[in-house]
C-alpha cells in the first residue's frame, strides 16, 4: 500500500510539474521555435489555446492510467495463480490506451496547422500522459507487479523505488 | 543440555521419526543439539528406513544453512550415530543358537538353553527382528552391548561425558513398544544397562533417563507364513505380561520418568509383512504423543523424587483436538505445526514450482518480484539452488506433509470426518494402494511407478489455495507480502528466502 501512496503522489507532483512547467515550455516551442501557422483563418492564440486543453486532458489520461494500473494491481493480482502471474501486458494495455486515446482527442482538439504543427503538438500530448504514467509504475507499482512495467526491472527502476519505500518507514 | 533419543524396534523408530518433524517446526527446547541412535536387528526394516530417510534429508538442509531470528525451521542440530542403526548380531550370526555358540558350550548350559528357547526360537534368522518374542532380544541385546569398544555405544557414552564435563545435563530417553520383539525386549535390557553405567558415574545427578513404552496403538493383518512371526492377536496379552514383568522386576526404577501411550482402538495397519523394507507402517498419532512425551522430557526443569502418575487422555474418543496434547502449552504446538505445514503447502503448491518455471525460463522471473528480490538482484544462480538448499527443503516439506496427514487420518481412518487437528485436504487425499488398502496421498505423488516431482496441488488461483489454518485468501496475501520482503543479508544460497517465506507463513492475519 505504501508503494501505491508514494506513487499517487509522484502521479500529482509530476502532473503539477507538467501543468506549470512542462506545457508552457510546449507551447513556447510550438509558437516561438517551431513557428506554428494555423490553417486557414484561426488565429495562433486560439490553436494555442486548444493546445492548452489537450495537454491538460493529457495530464487527465496521463493520472487515469496509473490509476488502473493500480486497481489492477492491487485488485486483480491479488487474486495470484502462480502459473498465470505476471502483468506485462496488463501495463502494455493500459499504456496503449492511454496513447490511442491521447492521440484521438488530440487530433479532435488541436486544428490543423501547416506542415507537422498539429502532430508535434499531439505527440507532446501523448509524451506528457506516458511520462506521468510510465514513471510513476516503473517506480512505484503494486509490489505484486512491481518488475512487470518497461524498465522496472532491467533498467532497475523498481530497485530505486523500493529503496525509497524503504526509507519512509 | 544434551538431547538423546534411541529408538528401539519398528516402533522407537517410527515415534523417533515423529520427534524429528517436532524438531524440524522448532519444538525441541532451547537450540541444543539432538543425538540420534536405532538399534535395531533388522537393518531393512521399511519404518526405520523411512526414518533413517527424514535424517538425511535434515542433514542435507543443515548443511549450510542460515539461521534467522525468529525462525524455528530447523534450528536444533540433529547428530546421527554411527552406525545409525545398531544391531547386536554381527555379520553371519543371526541365529540364537549361533549367537550363544549352542554347539560348543557345556552340556549344562545348553539344556538350559532348551528349557528357556524353543527349537524354533533358538533357529530363526534373526535379520527380521525378534519376531514378537521379547526373550529372544533380552538375552541378545544384554550381552551385545557395550559402552568401551562397540560403537556407536562408546560414542554414544564419549557424548555424554563430554556434555557433563562442560557442565551440562544430559537428557536421554528410550522409545519403543512393550508388546512386539525388539521393543519389548530393548527396553528394560539398555535401560538397565545405561542406568548401571550413568550410576557408576560420578555426575550421575546430572544424567537423567526417560523411557517412552508404547502399549498397543495398532493391528495388522496375519502374515502368511509358516515362519515364527508377531501376531497381533497377541499383543494385549503380551502388553499384560510386560506391564507385569515391568511392575515385578521394578525395571520402571531404571527410568527417572517414563510415560506409557496406548490406544483404545487398534486399527490394522497396511502392511503385514514379516520384516524388512515392506514393514514399512503409516505414522500414528500415538507416536505424536510419544514425541512429545519426549519434548516434555527434555524440557524438564524439576525431577522430584517422590513418584507421581500423572495421565492424560483426549477428551472425546474418537477425535483428537489440539487441546487434547500435552506437553507444551496448546498454542505453542499448535502455531508451530501449522507454521510448518503451512510453509510446506506454500513452498511445495506455489514457490518451488515457481523457481523450477524460472529456472527454464528465465525470462518470467519478473513474474515473481520475490524471485527477483532474493535471487537475480543478487546473482543467485536458480539451477544450482535448485540442486541444493532448494531441493533438500522439498524434500524434508514432502516428508512433514505426508507425516501430518497420516496422523490426522490415523485419528479416526475415515477420510470424510471432520478435521481432527487440521484438515489435510489442501495438500493430501485418501486412495487405495496397490493392495486395495487405504493410504494416504500427497497431491504431487505419482501413484505407482518411479516419483519424479509434479506439482498437481489443487491451485486454480492462490486465492482458492487452502492455507492450513487461515481463512479464504491467505494463500494470496502470503505472496502479497513476499513481494514485498527484501533480503537483508549477503549469503550467496536460498536460505534466507526459505527463512522468510517460513517467517511469513507463521502470520495469522
Amino acid at each position: 500500500m505504501k508503494r501505491i501512496i508514494i506513487g499517487a503522489i509522484l502521479a500529482l507532483a509530476l502532473s503539477a510539474f507538467a501543468y506549470f512547467v512542462l506545457i508552457n515550455a510546449e507551447a513556447y516551442t510550438l509558437y516561438e521555435k517551431l513557428e506554428v501557422q494555423p490553417e486557414g483563418k484561426l488565429k495562433l492564440d486560439v490553436w494555442i489555446n486548444d493546445f492548452y486543453n489537450a495537454a491538460f486532458v493529457s495530464l487527465i489520461l496521463g493520472l487515469i492510467g496509473v490509476s488502473l494500473w493500480y486497481f489492477i494491481g492491487y485488485v486483480r493480482y491479488r487474486i495470484t495463480n502462480w502459473k498465470r502471474a505476471g502483468g506485462f501486458l496488463m501495463w502494455a494495455i493500459v499504456g496503449l490506451l492511454i496513447l490511442a486515446s491521447m492521440i484521438a482527442f488530440g487530433v479532435y482538439q488541436i486544428p490543423k496547422a501547416i506542415g507537422y504543427g498539429r502532430e508535434i503538438a499531439v505527440f507532446f500530448c501523448v509524451a506528457n500522459s506516458w511520462l506521468i504514467y510510465w514513471l510513476t509504475t516503473a517506480l512505484f507499482s503494486p509490489s505484486t507487479v512491481k518488475y512487470e512495467p518497461f524498465g522496472a526491472l532491467n533498467f532497475r527502476m523498481a530497485k530505486v523505488g523500493n529503496l525509497l519505500v524503504n526509507l519512509l518507514k | 543440555m544434551g538431547y538423546y533419543a534411541i529408538g528401539i524396534g519398528g516402533t522407537g523408530a517410527k515415534c523417533v521419526e515423529s520427534l524429528i518433524h517436532l524438531t524440524v517446526a522448532g519444538l525441541l527446547p532451547a537450540n541444543e543439539q539432538l543425538y540420534i541412535l536405532f538399534v535395531d536387528p533388522d537393518r531393512a526394516n521399511g519404518s526405520l528406513g523411512r526414518a533413517g530417510e527424514l535424517l538425511g534429508f535434515y542433514e542435507n538442509c543443515r548443511k549450510n544453512k542460515v539461521t534467522a531470528q525468529d525462525v524455528n525451521f530447523l534450528k536444533n542440530e540433529i547428530e546421527i550415530a554411527d552406525p545409525d542403526v545398531w544391531t547386536p548380531l554381527a555379520d553371519g550370526v543371526n541365529q540364537l543358537e549361533n549367537y550363544f555358540s549352542y554347539n560348543t558350550i557345556s552340556e549344562n548350559a545348553r539344556h538350559v538353553f532348551d528349557v528357556l528357547y524353543t527349537p524354533e526360537e533358538k533357529a530363526t534368522p534373526l535379520d527380521k527382528g525378534f519376531r514378537g518374542h521379547p526373550s529372544i532380544g533380552a538375552a541378545v541385546l544384554a550381552t551385545a552391548v557395550g559402552f568401551d569398544d562397540i560403537q556407536p555405544w562408546n560414542r554414544l557414552w564419549e557424548k555424554i561425558q563430554a556434555d557433563l564435563g562442560q557442565g551440562e545435563e544430559v537428557r536421554v530417553i528410550l522409545f519403543g513398544s512393550i508388546f512386539g520383539g525388539t521393543g519389548a525386549s530393548g527396553l528394560p535390557t539398555i535401560a538397565r544397562l545405561l542406568q548401571k553405567k550413568f550410576d557408576d558415574f560420578p555426575q550421575n545427578q546430572k544424567i537423567k533417563l526417560g523411557g517412552v513404552l508404547m502399549l498397543p496403538y495398532f493391528s495388522f493383518d496375519k502374515v502368511n507364513t509358516r515362519e515364527m512371526k508377531a501376531d497381533s492377536h497377541d499383543f494385549l496379552l503380551n502388553t499384560q505380561a510386560a506391564l507385569q514383568y515391568y511392575y515385578q522386576q521394578k525395571d520402571l526404577d531404571s527410568f527417572d520418568y517414563a510415560y506409557l501411550i496406548g490406544c483404545p482402538e487398534q486399527r490394522s495397519m497396511r502392511a503385514s509383512q514379516l520384516g524388512g523394507n515392506l514393514q514399512k507402517n503409516d505414522p500414528h498419532y500415538a507416536e505424536l504423543f510419544a514425541a512429545l512425551g519426549a519434548i516434555d522430557f527434555f524440557g524438564k526443569t524439576n525431577f522430584s523424587n517422590n513418584r507421581k502418575y500423572n495421565l492424560t487422555a483426549c477428551r472425546n474418543s474418537g477425535m483428537l483436538a489440539w487441546s487434547d496434547l500435552p506437553s507444551l502449552p496448546e498454542n505453542e504446538i499448535k502455531s508451530k505445526l501449522m507454521q510448518m505445514t503451512r510453509f510446506a503447502v506454500a513452498y511445495l503448491s506455489t514457490y518451488y514450482p515457481m523457481l523450477l518455471n524460472i529456472s527454464n525460463s528465465p525470462s518470467l522471473g519478473s513474474n515473481a518480484p520475490w524471485y527477483v528480490d532474493f535471487f537475480r538482484f543478487r546473482n543467485i544462480e536458480i539451477k544450482t539452488r535448485l540442486n541444493m538448499e532448494l531441493k533438500y527443503a522439498q524434500q524434508i516439506c514432502r516428508a512433514f506433509l505426508e507425516w501430518f496427514a497420516n496422523i490426522e487420518y490415523s485419528v479416526t481412518g475415515d477420510s470424510t470426518t471432520t478435521a481432527n487437528l487440521s484438515s489435510y485436504s489442501p495438500f493430501a487425499y485418501v486412495d487405495s494402494d496397490d493392495n486395495n488398502k487405504k493410504k494416504v496421498f500427497l497431491f504431487d505423488d505419482m501413484k505407482g511407478g518411479t516419483f519424479s516431482y509434479k506439482n498437481n496441488f489443487k491451485i486454480e488461483d492462490l486465492e482458492k489455495l487452502e492455507m492450513p489454518g487461515l481463512k479464504d485468501g491467505a494463500a494470496a496475501s502470503l505472496w502479497e507480502r513476499m513481494c514485498e520482503r527484501y533480503p537483508k543479508t549477503r549469503e550467496q544460497n536460498a536460505w534466507e528466502f526459505i527463512n522468510t517465506l517460513y517467517s511469513e507463513c507463521g502470520k495469522t492475519e
